[in-house]
């Protein structure tokens, strides 16, 4: 099944921007609202220009990244430290809490048992605008299932549209379609001043409002992921008690998030990197320096705290490491 | 035509900003892709390295990276060694100016024509001229070196339109430093008069204090639930990095939200603290004690109140905590606004650099301004005033940060310290005082210039600092004790110091006294590190 993770036509998106923006910079004379209008419209072109991706969701992926590590270290310490059923469900209390947290300030609520990102709730299927219309393709649990149908309307019942452009039933345009109709109906306008800023912020909210659904479309696998893990963890803390040994059940437990932190990311396009041996700054960072006698250890790596990740190709999280220093 | 950027060169961060095409004023990402780049540099091998990438080099060598120079910038006695090598505060702020030109080249893919670099407010000659030194090392054409208040005040003044005639306090609390200007703002129509009446601050406070108490804070609750030794945490190089990452992030929290949490998983021990924000506000009270001090003390060495005052205006990353806002108005009732607390100060220097006319800046052998500069007497800029796209005029009115004297002998023939040139007094200017032959037979005159911050005509001389070496004025003959010597001290607009005496009413003698440092600045100049990608 093919899976879309940017907005069809996002070239085309970006070449339109440009071209307003540099209309509507020749035509404006200097005031401060359309000088605010012009500085989002600016930022809004040049997110797109810089990668989609990594402005939308750096702060989000860095935030797993940080949970995850940290669950890793639990994991680790399951194996130095003593751990009673007590401590298990205090730890995995704790765990759910700051997932719930990083989840809330990622723009990801939980509203009436069910999770909401942005206004949309992750229970409904996903719409994003048409051009012809697609039998709903079979989904496995946690993917995208992407209809022709707007948001709560059922999705076998339309009928294809036909190719002069003859709409039935006015179904919610494309992309293309709505920046060719503002594009046009910009232009049009921009030779009245007077009217210049209410164009500029129809675009503005044009925009904003296509961001969001670019948003949701790219994010909503990782999301749905999420919530399989915090389903799971959920679940196996009422049978803490129960399950034998504690400190066993919640190794487990650990490695499942870890593994199943390290797939969320995955699909966001964060990859555990594979690094040196030998100190390097562009993937490690320095915890600890560690005396050598041994010249042949200089800025060798003696422990590997942490991973490293990769984002966008760029690494966007540093290993943490302890390092070997020779004692001159 | 290349471009012209004006440069915040800060304590703990430094930013680049230029203005566009459209007239406005845009950041320049450096080569990392972030907006501001740390003032760190590493030293070692025969390369340099600045920004956060010379932080994590520094880990494995302490001994070989320098932070936080700019509090010891043009101070005559003051070098230091990093691997193997004397550098002075000039020498090492180079590096930074260059990795920051450099990137902005980079970025903006044209030549970089000019700068303005900004300083505090607080800084005397001496370290005005060491910034106007590191900076034409690093390649650049200095326009001027330029207070970052008042830098802060063009660049608010710009975004208004509307007309104003009032007096404003700039209070500017970043990363390490806290600064507070009072400023006179005159808009009427096209006009935009700006004068900075008197100064303020405390360059060791600033946000990194308020995180040193929230760390303190979570730290004793966390050893408190779990009896963990807060020395031993303190020293774990995993703890530091923790707190190093999560404070910063609870403390942005709490500016939004009334309480937040920090996870704190140390030796198996694992606690949620929470901290409410009145809490926060509670353990960091005394640091903003701090700040209302000094702004009421310099209020009070200016004869002024907060009566004086119409608005607040905040500026600096630290402003963004609500505390700030809420304690201010608290204590003083005022108008509070807040102005792009991290941007301001770059936004400033950019807009002058990139509106004013500059003359070729001059150098002493009357050359024009260009590398390698580092002449004895440095121009220190002098445009203050320009005109941007809409035809409005800026017009900044600059004033003396220190005052300026020499020493006497009193009437017990005790030494003082007499001052001539007093703080605030506006530049260009050229004051005389009175003095008299100390002796019978008094051949010459000896010039002990002095700079202090006392706002008073005389003071004890352990109140200044020695920042010129001293030199002697000839009579043309000897006199006898008690002829009128008129003394006047000449101050350009640049900042340069000339003195001229007179004898009993005749014919002015002048000296240019020479700054103290002007040596010390160059150590370390002429190292030819190679600045790393």
């Amino acid at each position: 099944m093919e899976e879309e993770k940017n907005v069809t036509g996002e070239n085309v998106e970006a070449r339109l921007l440009e071209e307003y923006f540099n209309k509507i910079k020749q035509l404006l004379r200097y005031t401060k609202s359309k000088d605010d209008i012009i500085a989002q419209l600016g930022k809004d072109l040049q997110h797109y220009r810089d990668g989609f991706t990594a402005w939308a969701f750096k702060p989000f992926a860095l935030a797993v990244i940080a949970f995850r590590e940290d669950l890793k270290k639990d994991l680790a310490n399951t194996a130095k430290y003593d751990y009673d059923a007590e401590k298990v469900k205090k730890n995995l209390g704790y765990l759910l809490e700051d997932f719930t947290e990083m989840m809330l300030q990622n723009g990801v609520s939980e509203e009436d048992g069910g999770w909401v990102y942005n206004g949309h709730s992750l229970s409904e299927p996903l719409t994003y605008g048409q051009s012809e219309k697609e039998e709903p393709a079979e989904v496995a649990d946690g993917e995208v299932a992407v209809t022709d149908s707007a948001p709560g309307e059922a999705a076998a019942e339309e009928e294809p549209a036909a190719e002069s452009g003859e709409q039935a039933e006015a179904p919610a345009p494309t992309l293309e379609e709505l920046l060719g109709r503002y594009h046009a109906e910009i232009m049009e306008e921009l030779k009245n001043n007077e009217t210049l800023d209410a164009a500029c912020l129809a675009l503005a909210k044009a925009s904003g409002s296509i961001d969001a659904d670019n948003k949701l479309l790219y994010i909503y696998p990782v999301l749905k992921k999420m919530e399989g893990l915090k389903e799971y963890v959920g679940g196996k803390l009422g049978s803490v008690d129960g399950e034998g040994d504690a400190k066993q059940l919640y190794a487990e437990i650990l490695t499942h998030a870890v593994n199943e932190l390290e797939a969320a990311l995955s699909l966001m396009g964060c990859d555990v990197l594979v690094t040196d041996d030998e100190f390097n700054t562009s993937q490690h960072r320095l915890l600890k320096a560690v005396e050598t006698d041994d010249p042949a250890l200089d800025r060798k790596i003696a422990a590997k705290l942490t991973d490293a990740y990769v984002f966008e190709g760029k690494v966007i999280f540093l290993q943490k490491t302890e390092v070997y220093k020779f004692k001159k | 035509m290349g471009k012209k950027i004006g440069i915040d060169l800060g304590t703990t961060y430094s930013c680049v900003a230029y203005v566009d095409e459209t007239g406005r004023v845009q950041i320049i990402d450096n080569s990392e892709g972030e907006q501001t780049t740390p003032s760190v540099v590493f030293i070692s091998g025969g390369e340099v390295v600045v920004g956060s990438t010379a932080r994590q080099e520094g880990g494995l060598q302490p001994e070989c990276i320098v932070e936080r120079v700019k509090n010891y910038m043009g101070d005559p006695d003051y070098t230091l060694n990093v691997d193997g090598t004397d550098y002075s505060p000039a020498a090492i702020s180079r590096y930074i100016l260059e990795k920051l030109v450099r990137d902005a080249k980079d970025k903006l893919g044209d030549d970089i024509d000019g700068a303005i670099v900004t300083c505090p407010a607080y800084f005397g000659d001496h370290a005005r001229a060491a910034t106007r030194l590191a900076a034409e090392k690093a390649g650049l054409n200095v326009l001027q070196i330029l207070d970052e208040p008042t830098a802060a005040a063009l660049a608010y003044g710009y975004s208004k339109q509307e007309d104003m005639n009032k007096t404003i306090l700039i209070y500017d609390l970043g990363g390490g430093t806290f600064d507070s200007t009072v400023m006179k703002l005159n808009f009427v129509g096209d006009k935009r008069e700006m004068e900075v009446i008197t100064t303020g601050g405390d360059h060791l406070l600033g946000g990194k204090d308020w995180d040193a108490k929230l760390t303190e804070y979570i730290t004793q609750e966390f050893c408190s639930r779990t009896g963990c030794d807060p020395d031993e945490m303190a020293c774990d190089p995993e703890c530091i990095q923790m707190f190093s990452e999560n404070t910063e992030k609870t403390k942005k929290l709490l500016t939004s939200k009334e309480s937040a949490t920090m996870t704190v998983n140390y030796d198996g021990q694992k606690e949620r603290i929470e901290i409410t924000r009145e809490k926060f506000d509670e353990i960091t009270e005394s640091k903003l004690n701090q700040t209302i001090s000094l702004i009421d003390n310099m209020l009070n060495a200016k004869n002024m109140s907060m009566n004086d005052i119409d608005e607040i205006i905040l500026v600096g990353g630290s402003t963004r905590m609500p505390q700030v806002k809420a304690r201010l108005e608290a204590e003083y009732g005022k108008p509070i606004s807040s102005f792009e607390p991290d941007k301001a100060v770059a936004m400033g220097a950019a807009l002058m650099a990139s509106f004013a006319n500059y003359a070729t800046t001059k150098t002493s052998d009357g050359s024009g301004s260009s590398a390698g500069g580092g002449s004895s007497e440095l121009s220190l800029g002098g445009a203050t005033e320009f005109t941007d796209p809409q035809g409005r005029d800026f017009v900044v009115k600059v004033k003396c940060t220190k005052s300026y004297g020499l020493i006497a002998y009193d009437e017990n023939n005790q030494r003082i310290l007499s001052n001539i040139i007093l703080k605030d007094t506006e530049k260009p200017c050229a004051v005389s005082r009175n003095f008299s032959a100390s002796v019978n037979n008094q051949s010459a005159a000896l010039i002990e210039i002095l700079e202090n911050n006392s706002v008073e005509e005389s003071c004890p001389e352990e109140e200044g600092t020695k920042m010129y070496e001293d030199s002697t004025i000839q009579f043309p003959n000897p006199v006898p004790k008690g002829t009128p010597l008129e003394v006047t001290f000449v101050m350009d607009q640049d900042g340069t110091l000339e003195v001229e005496l007179s004898v009993n009413g005749g014919p002015k003698q002048k000296v240019t006294p020479v700054r103290l440092g002007n040596d010390t600045n160059m150590v370390g100049m002429e190292s030819s590190l190679k600045l790393q990608q």
